[in-house]
């Protein structure tokens, strides 16, 4: 949907598919490593949250070091290869997506030397005095290793082919990019750490080490879901880039918006009953073993 | 050739999720009319045990069906989720509702709640074969025409509705047969005479409701009747009805042996008729297998895939059938 490819259209029909090229198109080889990589520091991040926890309320045993030594491991070691990648897929969407890339960055105009913005909220055509960080010519830099490089901005196509909300798609990036150097740094902490001393990192500052792990789970989730929600948000008005509009691809279908409200209400039951489950399930845990089964169906509990 | 052949494996697919997932929906049915929480309580047990290793997996045809008919046949996938998106979203949340209130269930400890997480659970297994049936009804019979069909009277009419019930009774007829094999093998004979007395009732039901549909079908869809009754789909539609009467007879004289394959054989045999009649139609009135076929490399990527799916999928079905039939699968502290 990002670079589409691998197909013939002609008068608003598909007539030939080549599905190897539909499949391995042009953004494969970065989103495809992106979101696995990203799935490893999710994984590692919610695995070890339990065990930093246990290590926070000062249960420093095997089980909780090993339970959390591990799958942190894994998302620290994941850490540096998805920041690599991740700048990669960036200067491959400033080619293949130039205006997403535009809203990414707050680059209004196309023009050479475009600063970094860090944070800033985007409103009435500039970035609100104060609420962000401008590092000048850092966006050129990143995006052809030069400040003179050009970069386009969301002027290049008329206002009804840009993405909504500049301010959500910028500050979701921050966030995945902030929340990722965060792993980076807290990854190297432990990697000092254990090279020096076959521990995990103590000292004053070791709390602090062990909240941040603690973290990580949910931040790793976090940085994911407002990954996508930059690639997302910020291919609209397009649902496949420049083929197919969300308006063209919508359905005509009525009833769009009870079906949507009845998915979200039962959705939402769900989730809460979820997480109710899991607290029963935790409950019983701690109770001891002899609770732990159930009566099969409709016996009254015990 | 390529389109046909989708199609093909898109009927065998259905045939699968209906003789398997068909029987799950069944069992839920079953819990559904099993009584007091004191009376229904083994029959109740014995649909739990039957189900539990398998009814998450068998909803994998569901999801192969899908992905064929929409990347196989885009514009009729379009035409039937847009026309009838009303019966298809209640089956979702059914299909959505009922592995979460079978899944909850076993985990909730009050009674009330266990009733309640039972009951959606049931509850949803009588509404999503029904509407599934429903929205195949009005394939059928032609009311599904591009975008343009009515949301509502495309499902909401006599011989959709019929269709429903149709699936509804087959559902718990195919739930009652495997239901009373297991029985038997678990050493269980009371409950084994009384799923076989259900699988009786239901298969007169299920009989009963398909001659009526056949008679609606006779105005409502012509081209299908006459071809399912005259035509070439006709000898399928005799080995189904010898295979079901077959399967009642044994069940009477309270034999099990080959009753699943004969109550399976029986439902296969009839949906490979139904597709056989509306060949080479994919949606009646006009819509023909060829013309809503997806240009031919989308078609040949689908079957690789489908290739790859009996390679993968295949024997790890095999070997969960085979573990859940000799009982290897049920939690050791339950049974």
């Amino acid at each position: 949907m990002n670079d589409p490819s691998g197909f013939t259209l002609s008068g608003g029909r598909i007539t030939s598919v080549d599905p190897v090229t539909v499949m391995f198109n042009g953004a494969t080889w970065y989103e495809t490593p992106h979101m696995i990589l990203a799935a490893y520091m999710v994984a590692g991040g919610l695995a070890a949250t339990p065990y930093a926890v246990g290590l926070l309320r000062g249960h420093r045993d095997r089980y909780n070091r090993l339970g959390f030594l591990l799958p942190f491991t894994v998302a620290a070691i994941a850490t540096p290869f998805q920041i690599a990648v991740g700048d990669t897929a960036a200067r491959a969407v400033a080619s293949q997506q130039p205006v997403k890339f535009a809203s990414m960055e707050y680059v209004p105009v196309t023009s050479r030397g475009v600063p970094e913005w860090i944070g800033g909220i985007w409103y009435h055509g500039h970035v609100v005095p104060g609420t962000g960080l401008s590092l000048p010519d850092v966006d050129s830099l990143l995006v052809g290793f030069s400040p003179h490089t050009k970069v386009i901005g969301w002027d290049s196509v008329p206002a009804s082919l840009r993405p909504p909300f500049p301010t959500f798609i910028h500050l979701s990036f921050d966030v995945m990019v902030g929340i990722g150097t965060l792993m980076l740094l807290w990854g190297l902490w432990l990697a000092v750490w254990w090279w020096r001393r076959r521990d995990l990192p103590g000292g004053r500052l070791g709390t602090v080490f062990l909240a941040g792990g603690a973290l990580s789970g949910i931040a790793a989730v976090v940085a994911m879901e407002a990954g996508w929600m930059v690639t997302e948000v910020g291919r609209r008005p397009w649902t496949v880039y420049g083929v197919l509009l969300t308006t063209q691809a919508a359905t005509k279908a009525s009833g769009v918006v009870g079906t949507l409200v009845v998915t979200v209400v039962i959705y939402g039951l769900l989730t809460v009953a979820t997480f109710g489950i899991l607290f029963l399930m935790q409950r019983r845990w701690r109770a001891g073993p002899g609770q732990a089964d159930v009566p099969v169906p409709y016996e009254a509990a015990r | 050739v390529i389109a046909d052949t989708v199609a093909a494996v898109l009927v065998l697919v259905a045939i699968a999720y209906a003789a398997l997932a068909g029987a799950d929906f069944g069992g839920g049915i079953w819990d559904l009319l099993a009584g007091s929480t004191t009376r229904g309580r083994a029959p109740r047990e014995r649909i739990d045990h039957s189900i539990t290793p398998v009814w998450e997996s068998n909803h994998v045809w569901l999801i192969i069906a899908l992905v064929l008919l929409w990347t196989g046949f885009p514009g009729a996938f379009a035409a039937i989720f847009t026309t009838l998106f009303v019966p298809l979203s209640v089956a979702a949340l059914g299909i959505v509702l009922r592995g979460a209130g079978f899944a909850f269930r076993s985990q909730v400890q009050t009674l009330r709640w266990q009733r309640f997480s039972g009951a959606v659970f049931a509850l949803s297994s009588l509404l999503t074969p029904f509407f599934l049936g429903t929205a195949i009804g009005a394939i059928v019979t032609g009311r599904v025409r591009g975008a343009a069909g009515d949301p509502v009277s495309s499902w909401v009419n006599p011989s959709s509705l019929l269709t429903g019930a149709l699936f509804v009774a087959t559902s718990a007829y195919l739930a009652a047969v495997y239901l009373a094999t297991d029985s038997e093998r678990a050493g269980e004979p009371g409950l084994r005479r009384y799923f076989t007395r259900r699988a009786l009732a239901a298969a007169v039901l299920a009989g009963l409701l398909a001659a009526i549909t056949m008679a609606v079908l006779h105005t409502a869809a012509a081209r299908v009747f006459s071809i399912l009754t005259g035509g070439r789909a006709l000898p399928l539609v005799v080995l189904s009805v010898l295979a079901g009467v077959a399967a009642a007879v044994l069940l009477a004289l309270d034999k099990t042996r080959l009753t699943r394959l004969l109550a399976a054989l029986a439902v296969t045999a009839v949906i490979w008729g139904w597709a056989l009649a509306q060949y080479p139609l994919l949606l009646p009135p006009r819509l023909t297998v060829h013309d809503a076929a997806a240009p031919a490399g989308a078609g040949v990527a689908e079957l690789v895939v489908v290739g790859i799916i009996v390679v993968l999928v295949g024997p790890s079905f095999v070997l969960l059938y085979s573990l859940a039939q000799r009982g290897t699968l049920s939690e050791p502290d339950v049974r």
